[in-house]
């Protein structure tokens, strides 16, 4: 029989290896000839056996795209975590550099506005007063009026005066409070709604309940007796609420400053029906108030308030900072006397030849230049007085060419001392100031003449060019953009791992309880992947962005939430990848069959369900890394990812939105731009490999 | 005017009455619902015992317990395997597929029994369900005199080495990722069936006496023809060193060269290792060469079961009959005489009443309509399921018959007239 061949024992071993043969050629009786060597699938010198990791390294290794985004990889892993570490600078680091610039050096300007110096405390004058006095002056200026009566809000009367050129006087009748006096003191307050009664603090009255009730039938008379003192009630203006008062005989004074002794006192008493009265050649006052009170008060009369003016002082010693005693002394002489004392020091006022007022010191008997009074001010540009009056007063001149000819532009040469590279004056061995020739821009500006020269100054090194020092240049912070970049890539590099290996924990786990139990258990998490493929990612990314820069979130923490926020939001994907899966796998007969051979559930899961599953996870799972990447770097490019200091690539590439640094500076975000999408790109590749490999059906 | 004035009034009050309909029905199935919950809160263990009993009156499990004969290794009663239709929102079950319905056979040790029908049958369903990969809905299965039903857990699992099945499909039933050697020694490290210095030489002994090679371990399901898969199935089933293999049509999906190949390594194992066989085919001609006794199955019940010998040469059952005359004759000058079965298969959700190849058998009487043919030994065992061999059921037939003639005569009388 034929059929015998293929018989089991009948078959030499040989002749079992080859299928094939047996299969295509079970009619041949005869054997094929020896020398001719047999071709068969089965060979073993043909087939060597690989195990299942090394067949996919196989077949990863042979696809040349594959490879490329693998190596692409490694030198961004590399460049970022090595370089990172090799290179000397820090990512929070801000360089420096020293820069000449044309920088402010002084401002000058001829001043209009009137400065008040007072005599007295300011607050004297009602501030009504005190804030509308330019406009009254600017007034009487334009009527040429040289005085004019003043009343505040609270009808008081002041004397506006003109003394002179730029300085007027404002004098005002100065009445001060002296003292107090009353002929009755508060002992309580009584509260008749609740019956209460509240003693004052250090009053002592016997037997409190009875002279509450005493005051409490006394109300509407109004006064009563208690123990041989006289009280009275008064309504306190609250509803139900009464002053207890006791009175006093002798009065009580209660002064403001100092005691004026018993004459006083008595004057006051004897005075008490009258308004005024004079005591010791002073006038006295004496009003009622509403509380009962007398206020007693001493009228001054008419007295000098204030110098308002638009004068400053030019001292020749520029070390020399005035007071506000000498610059009133020298207002109350410049239209007057002309000679003051200040200090034991006396000084004069003059005009000199130049038509300037000087104030000259002749405490020595021969008049020493001291001080110029003007109404044009040169100040440093920080508003210091440093400047020596020479350099003011050729500034002047230069100011006043410029008015003449009405120009808004110039350039000023002073003969000066002489600036260094920090603004500094120049000094010579022996300490003395070098003098010479500097040149200035000066431009006029509405009110105020600005003068300019160059500085050199320690400047933050924004957008500097690619040097040695710094590779790829500096970014608007004055930071290294290379060093950035490694650091930065750090961080984006991570997320994508952190992020995929939560929404992997659980997808992998929710996806695989809905695949293999099924039934309503799949029902919930299907409809729970449905929800979270429902939420819109990126509106709800921008509200917690937004939340994140309202509680002032660490950087590290914001991109720790950034992370698991995503984390969390993508596992939908996965977990219904790994149910479709699953559900798939059940139902193939190698599952049956698995069940007919008795093995236990959890083998059945892990060894023949996870292998089957895992080969799309890790596929999906690096497709995802670049996607992660890309939306990381979004977030950041808004504004909602890693903040300022923190570098991440998607922050760095934020430099684009500044319209000047994507046209001028390319440097700061080509770099990071192309970075990112190499290692996108090269994820993909990875991805796309790795699906090949894994494939079974692929051939090799 | 008056025409379709009338018209209108029909249709809103048709509209009107389907509306009342509509609500009625609503209210009796929440007036059912509100029952239903209100029994269940009152008590649930009697709830859930009338709900059981209400489903095995729908399934009509009855059965006479057997008794075993060690003769046999496995002996199925009454078995049935029906599978619920759920429809609606809430998946209520609506009916059954009555996949298997009530089938009973014997193996003898060392046997194989053959078990063919047209696709659909219920063969396959009927394989899995003695085998237990599905909870079955009544009947019996003895393995080896133990109702393999009432077994769980642990026990279930080590008895399932005893009992092996071999697919059809060789493609899906080998789990792609892993290897040949894993796949056929897996369950044989879980079950410990040889000592652990014995297990490498075990596996390569298995697959060798199935025609594989040892090097074939390390290798993957991907890399083998389908013979060698089969090849492989068989092994995975013999290394569990069974008693009991359900060959579920493990040669359909191969080549006539390779089917030869796989049908003798099956009958070479069996002749080996004492195997016994449930041989599940549609192919004749195979089962006619493996098998020592055939069932035919007919939508979920088995109509004819004899000997292979005495069931070919002479086949009783119209069912039988038909499809026997389909096997064809490698001669072209022979005539066949083909007996074609008209109609389609009815669906087995709702099978026909009384025998159920009625609807499609030539020598249909007016019994088969009503009456469930009982189970007919014609000749020592060979059982046939049909009213033309029970004598009863004849009798039975002629008065029908003569009823039926007289009501149509009335009929005919009554119209002439």
């Amino acid at each position: 029989m034929k059929r015998d061949m293929t018989k089991f024992e009948n078959i030499k071993e040989e002749e079992l290896n080859d299928i094939n043969r047996v299969a295509n050629a079970p009619e041949i009786d005869e054997k094929p000839p020896i020398d001719i060597p047999q071709q068969a699938l089965d060979d073993e010198r043909r087939v060597k056996v690989i195990s299942p990791s090394v067949l996919v390294a196989k077949r990863f290794f042979r696809n040349k795209l594959a490879l490329v985004g693998l190596a692409i990889l490694i030198f961004m892993f590399a460049f970022c975590f090595l370089g990172g570490w090799i290179i000397q600078y820090n990512q929070k680091e801000v360089f420096y550099k020293n820069d000449s610039i044309l920088f402010d050096y002084a401002t000058a300007t001829e001043r209009t506005s009137y400065e008040n110096y007072y005599l007295v405390d300011s607050n004297d004058i009602h501030y009504s007063v005190r804030n509308m006095l330019n406009s009254y002056i600017i007034d009487m200026e334009a009527q040429s009026q040289t005085t004019r009566e003043l009343t505040d809000t609270e009808n008081n009367s002041y004397t506006l005066k003109k003394l002179g050129d730029n300085i007027y006087s404002l004098e005002y009748n100065q009445i001060d409070s002296v003292a107090t006096y009353s002929n009755n003191e508060t002992t309580a307050t009584y509260n008749s709604f609740l019956d209460l009664l509240i003693l004052e603090e250090d009053v002592i009255i016997e037997n409190e309940s009875f002279f509450k009730s005493t005051v409490s039938a006394n109300i509407e008379t109004g006064s009563f007796s208690y123990s041989g003192d006289d009280f009275i009630i008064t309504p306190a203006g609250t509803k139900n609420i009464y002053t207890v008062k006791k009175v006093v005989a002798d009065g009580l004074f209660d002064y403001s400053e100092e005691m004026l002794g018993v004459d006083f006192e008595n004057a006051v008493k004897a005075n008490l029906s009258e308004d005024t009265f004079v005591f010791n050649d002073g006038n006295y006052i004496v009003t009622l108030n509403a509380t009962g009170v007398f206020e007693i008060s001493r009228d001054f009369g008419l007295q000098n308030a204030l110098y308002a003016t638009t004068f400053v002082f030019d001292c020749y010693d520029t070390t020399v900072i005035l007071d506000n005693d000498f610059k009133l002394a020298a207002f109350m002489a410049v239209y007057g006397s002309t000679n003051f004392t200040y200090d034991e020091r006396t000084f004069s006022i003059a005009v000199n030849e130049d038509d300037i007022l000087m104030v000259s010191e002749t405490t020595s008997g021969t008049a020493v230049p001291f001080a110029n009074m003007s109404t044009f001010a040169v100040r440093r540009y920080n508003g210091e007085d440093t400047l020596s009056i020479n350099f003011k007063l050729q500034l002047e001149d230069a100011v006043t060419i410029m008015l003449e000819q009405n120009i808004t532009e110039t350039s000023f040469t002073a003969y000066t001392v002489l600036l260094d590279e920090n603004g500094e004056e120049l000094v010579d061995e022996l300490g003395n100031p070098i003098y010479g020739e500097a040149e200035f821009d000066l431009e006029r500006n509405l009110s105020y003449f600005l003068l300019r020269n160059f500085q050199e100054k320690y400047l933050i090194n924004i957008y500097d060019a690619p040097s040695a020092a710094h590779w790829l240049g500096t970014d608007a912070n004055g930071m290294d953009v290379l060093t950035r970049i490694m650091f930065g890539g750090r961080i984006s590099l991570m997320i994508g791992f952190i992020v995929i290996f939560i929404s992997l924990f659980i997808g992998v786990i929710l996806g695989g309880i809905a695949g293999y139990f099924g039934k309503w258990i799949d029902n919930i998490i299907m409809r729970l992947v449905d929800i979270f493929n429902c939420i819109p990612t990126l509106p709800i990314l921008i509200i917690l962005g937004a939340f994140f820069d309202a509680v002032r979130m660490d950087p590290y923490t914001r991109i720790m939430y950034l992370m698991i926020i995503l984390g969390v939001l993508g596992w939908s994907g996965i977990a219904r990848l790994v149910r479709g899966q699953i559900l798939f796998l059940r139902e193939q007969e190698f599952m049956i069959a698995a069940e007919a051979t008795g093995i236990k559930v959890s083998r059945r899961i892990f060894r023949h369900l996870v292998p089957n599953v895992m080969p799309q996870l890790i596929v999906n799972a690096t497709m995802g890394l670049g996607g992660i990447i890309l939306t990381e770097s979004t977030l950041s490019f808004l504004g909602l990812g890693a903040k300022y200091p923190l570098a991440t690539w998607g922050a760095m590439i934020n430099a684009v939105s500044n319209a000047t640094a994507m046209i001028k500076y390319t440097y700061i975000w080509i770099p990071v731009g192309l970075l990112i999408c190499l290692t996108v790109i090269a994820f993909n590749f990875v991805g796309d490999g790795l699906r090949d490999a894994f494939d079974p059906k692929m051939k090799r | 005017m008056s025409n379709t004035d009338f018209k209108k009034e029909s249709t809103s009050s048709s509209i009107g009455i389907s509306i009342k309909k509509f609500f009625s029905k609503i209210g009796l199935i929440l007036k059912k619902a509100f029952k239903s919950v209100v029994s269940f809160f009152k008590n649930p263990v009697k709830y859930i015992k009338i709900a059981n009993e209400k489903r095995r009156a729908v399934i009509n499990d009855v059965y006479t317990p057997l008794v075993h004969n060690p003769e046999n290794i496995l002996e199925v009663n009454k078995l049935k395997m029906y599978f619920p239709i759920k429809a609606g929102f809430f998946k209520r079950t609506v009916g059954y597929v009555k996949a298997v319905d009530g089938i009973s056979f014997n193996i003898k040790k060392g046997t194989t029994m053959g078990l063919v029908g047209e696709s659909g049958c219920g063969k396959t369903t009927a394989g899995r369900t003695i085998l237990r990969l599905y909870e079955r809905s009544g009947g019996q299965v003895l393995f080896d005199g133990e109702d393999i039903n009432k077994l769980k857990g642990k026990k279930l699992r080590a008895k399932r080495p005893e009992l092996q099945i071999v697919f059809q499909d060789p493609y899906s039933s080998l789990s792609p990722r892993l290897p040949v050697g894993e796949i056929i020694g897996e369950a044989v490290r879980e079950h410990k069936i040889v000592p652990k210095d014995q297990y490498d030489e075990y596996i390569t002994k298995t697959m060798e006496a199935c025609g594989l090679q040892e090097y074939h371990k390390d290798r993957y399901p991907h890399e083998f023809s389908g013979g060698q898969r089969q090849r492989i199935c068989i092994a995975r089933a013999l290394a569990l060193d069974p008693k009991f293999i359900v060959c579920d049509e493990p040669v359909s999906a191969l080549d006539v060269s390779i089917q030869a190949q796989i049908i003798n390594l099956l009958k070479d194992l069996q002749e080996k290792f004492g195997l016994t066989y449930l041989f599940i085919s549609h192919d004749l001609s195979v089962v006619e060469h493996i098998s020592d006794t055939v069932g035919v199955m007919y939508l979920g019940s088995m109509v004819e079961f004899a000997p292979t010998k005495i069931l070919f040469k002479n086949p009783k059952h119209p069912y039988t009959e038909a499809l026997f005359s389909a096997i064809p004759v490698p001669d072209p000058d022979y005539k066949m005489k083909r007996i074609i079965l008209e109609g389609n298969i009815p669906s087995p959700a709702n099978p026909p009443s009384g025998c159920k190849f009625h609807t499609r058998c030539r020598m249909c009487m007016e019994v088969c309509k009503s009456c469930v043919p009982n189970v007919m030994e014609i000749e020592p065992d060979h059982f046939v399921v049909c009213h033309l061999f029970d004598k009863e059921a004849l009798e039975k037939n002629k008065e029908m018959e003569k009823e039926l003639k007289a009501k149509t005569e009335t009929k005919s009388n009554l119209t002439e007239e």
